[in-house]
C-alpha cells in the first residue's frame, strides 16, 4: 500500500486512537495503570510488528515515545532510546 | 559556550527585539541546579525501590552520582515514587541492563578510560577507539568545526554493555552526557559505529536547546512547537548516516526510514547547512522562511502539526510535486535517501 494511502486507512486511524488514549492514561496513571498499559500496548505492538511491518514503521516512532513515556514515570529519567 | 538561561525564566529585556531573539537562544541549561537535584533525588530512590535495596545498589546508586554529568536542565515531570511496576520483558532487560552498567562498568571517553569489570571487556576498549574517531573525524565531518570543538569541551560517558535478546541498541539520557551502546561480538563495526554517532548527534542537539522546536514568525512571535520526536529522530538518523558514510563506514539499514527520508529531503530543499544549525539548537525560523518561500506560505506550519513521520513525509511529498520539484532526483544521488525504503 502507499504511504499516503495508508495513513487515510482505517487500521491506521484506529492505531492513531489507541495511541493518543495511552498516551492520556499513562499522564493520569499510577503505577498498577502503567503495567497494564505497558502489557496492552506490547502487546499490540509486538503483534503489528509481526503482521503488519509497513503499519510498524510508522508507528515505530510513537510506540518508542510511550516506552519512553513510561520510564519516565516510573524512573524520574527522560532518555531517549535508538 | 553555551548560554546558562532557562526557558520561560530569563530576564526580560527592555527591547521586545532582544527579548524575542533571548527566547529564540534559550536554552534550557542547569541554571535551576536544585531542580535538577531533585530529579536526580527521585532517580536514585527510583533505583533504590527497583532494585530493592542492598549494597551493591549502593554502590550502583554511588557510581550513578558520579556518572552524572549534568550539563544543561530540560523540562522535569514532577514525579512522586511508587511501588515497582511489573514490566514487559524487553523494558525490564533494559533496565536491568542499566542497573549493571550503574553498578560499575564504563569507559570515560574521550578523556579516560576506567577500568571495568564489563562482561564485554574487548567491547570497551574498541567502544573508546569507535567514539575517538566520531568525534575526531565523523561529525566534523557533518557539523564542522565548531561542535566538534564544543564536543570536546563537553565530553560524554559511554558505556557498552551486551546486546538485548540478540538486539543492538543505544541509550541517551536527556540533560546528561551519557549514552549507553547495548552489542555483541556478532554485530558489524559499521552499525555499532553508527549507532555511537546517532546517540552523539542526539547528545549535541539536546545540550544546544535542539529538543524545543521553535521559530518566530513574520509578526514577531515565538512559537514553541516543543518536543516533536520524529523530527528529532530523522535528522539524528540522516546526519549520523552521513557522518559515518563520510568516515568510510556503510552501515546497512537506516532507522527512521520515513522521518529519515523527509530530514534528507528537507536539507535538499533548504540547505543542509540551514536544516543542521536549526535541528542543533531548535530554531526553524530559517527553514519556516525558506520552506514557505518555496513551497508555499503555511507549509511548514503544515508540515510540523503532522501526527508523526510518515504524515509529515507525505505532506511534504504532496507540496513538492505541487510545485513541480523532483525530488526522486535526491532518492537517486543521495546514498542516505537510496537506504530510505519506505514501502508501498
Amino acid at each position: 500500500m502507499k504511504l499516503n494511502e495508508l495513513i487515510k486507512s482505517k487500521k491506521y486511524l484506529q492505531t492513531l486512537s489507541k495511541i493518543k488514549l495511552w498516551e492520556k492514561r499513562i499522564e493520569e496513571s499510577d503505577a498498577e495503570d502503567i503495567v497494564a498499559i505497558a502489557k496492552e500496548k506490547n502487546e499490540f505492538f509486538s503483534i503489528m510488528k509481526e503482521n503488519d511491518c509497513q503499519l510498524y514503521s510508522v508507528f515505530e516512532i510513537q510506540n518508542k515515545t510511550l516506552d519512553e513515556k513510561i520510564i519516565e514515570m516510573i524512573t524520574g529519567r527522560r532518555m531517549i532510546f535508538n | 559556550m553555551v548560554r546558562h538561561t532557562i526557558r520561560g525564566e530569563n530576564e526580560q529585556s527592555a527591547h521586545p527585539e532582544e527579548n524575542k531573539q533571548s527566547q529564540l537562544n534559550a536554552v534550557p541549561m542547569m541554571g535551576e541546579l536544585v531542580v535538577l537535584q531533585e530529579a536526580i533525588g527521585a532517580a536514585f530512590v527510583a533505583v533504590e525501590t527497583l532494585a530493592e535495596g542492598g549494597a551493591e545498589i549502593e554502590e550502583a546508586v554511588t557510581r550513578f552520582e558520579e556518572m552524572m554529568e549534568p550539563n544543561y536542565d530540560t523540562t522535569i515531570r514532577e514525579w512522586t515514587p511508587g511501588t515497582r511496576p511489573v514490566l514487559s520483558p524487553e523494558t525490564e532487560a533494559r533496565f536491568q541492563n542499566a542497573l549493571r552498567l550503574l553498578g560499575g562498568l564504563g569507559a570515560v571517553v574521550p578523556v579516560e578510560r576506567e577500568e571495568s569489570e564489563s562482561q564485554v571487556p574487548q567491547d570497551n576498549e574498541r567502544s573508546v577507539q569507535y567514539h575517538q574517531r566520531i568525534i575526531t573525524e565523523d561529525i566534523p565531518s557533518v557539523v564542522g568545526e565548531r561542535y566538534a570543538t564544543w564536543l570536546e569541551e563537553h565530553p560524554l560517558t559511554i558505556s557498552v554493555s551486551d546486546s538485548i535478546e540478540g538486539s543492538q541498541y543505544g541509550e541517551y539520557t536527556t540533560g546528561f552526557n551519557r549514552i549507553i551502546l547495548y552489542y555483541d561480538e556478532s554485530m558489524n563495526s559499521s552499525a555499532i559505529h553508527h549507532m555511537d554517532a546517532h546517540e552523539t548527534f542526539h547528545y549535541i542537539s539536546y545540550a544546544n536547546g535542539g529538543f524545543d522546536v521553535r521559530y518566530q514568525t513574520e509578526d514577531g512571535n515565538v512559537i514553541h512547537q516543543g518536543e516533536m520526536l520524529w523530527s528529532q529522530e530523522g535528522h539524528t538518523e540522516y546526519f549520523s548516516m552521513q557522518a559515518s558514510r563520510n568516515a568510510g563506514d556503510m552501515p546497512d539499514t537506516v532507522a527512521y526510514p520515513h522521518e529519515t527520508r523527509f530530514a534528507g529531503y528537507l536539507c535538499h530543499l533548504v540547505g543542509q547547512e540551514t536544516v543542521l544549525q536549526a535541528y542543533i539548537t531548535g530554531d526553524f525560523s530559517e527553514v519556516r522562511r525558506s520552506v514557505n518561500g518555496r513551497l508555499g506560505e503555511g507549509i511548514f506550519e503544515r508540515l510540523y502539526q503532522s501526527e508523526n513521520g510518515a504524515e509529515a513525509l507525505v505532506a511534504l511529498e504532496t507540496a513538492l510535486d505541487s510545485a513541480g520539484i523532483d525530488y526522486n532526483a535526491w532518492l537517486r544521488e543521495d546514498p542516505v535517501l537510496a537506504g530510505t525504503e519506505v514501502g508501498g
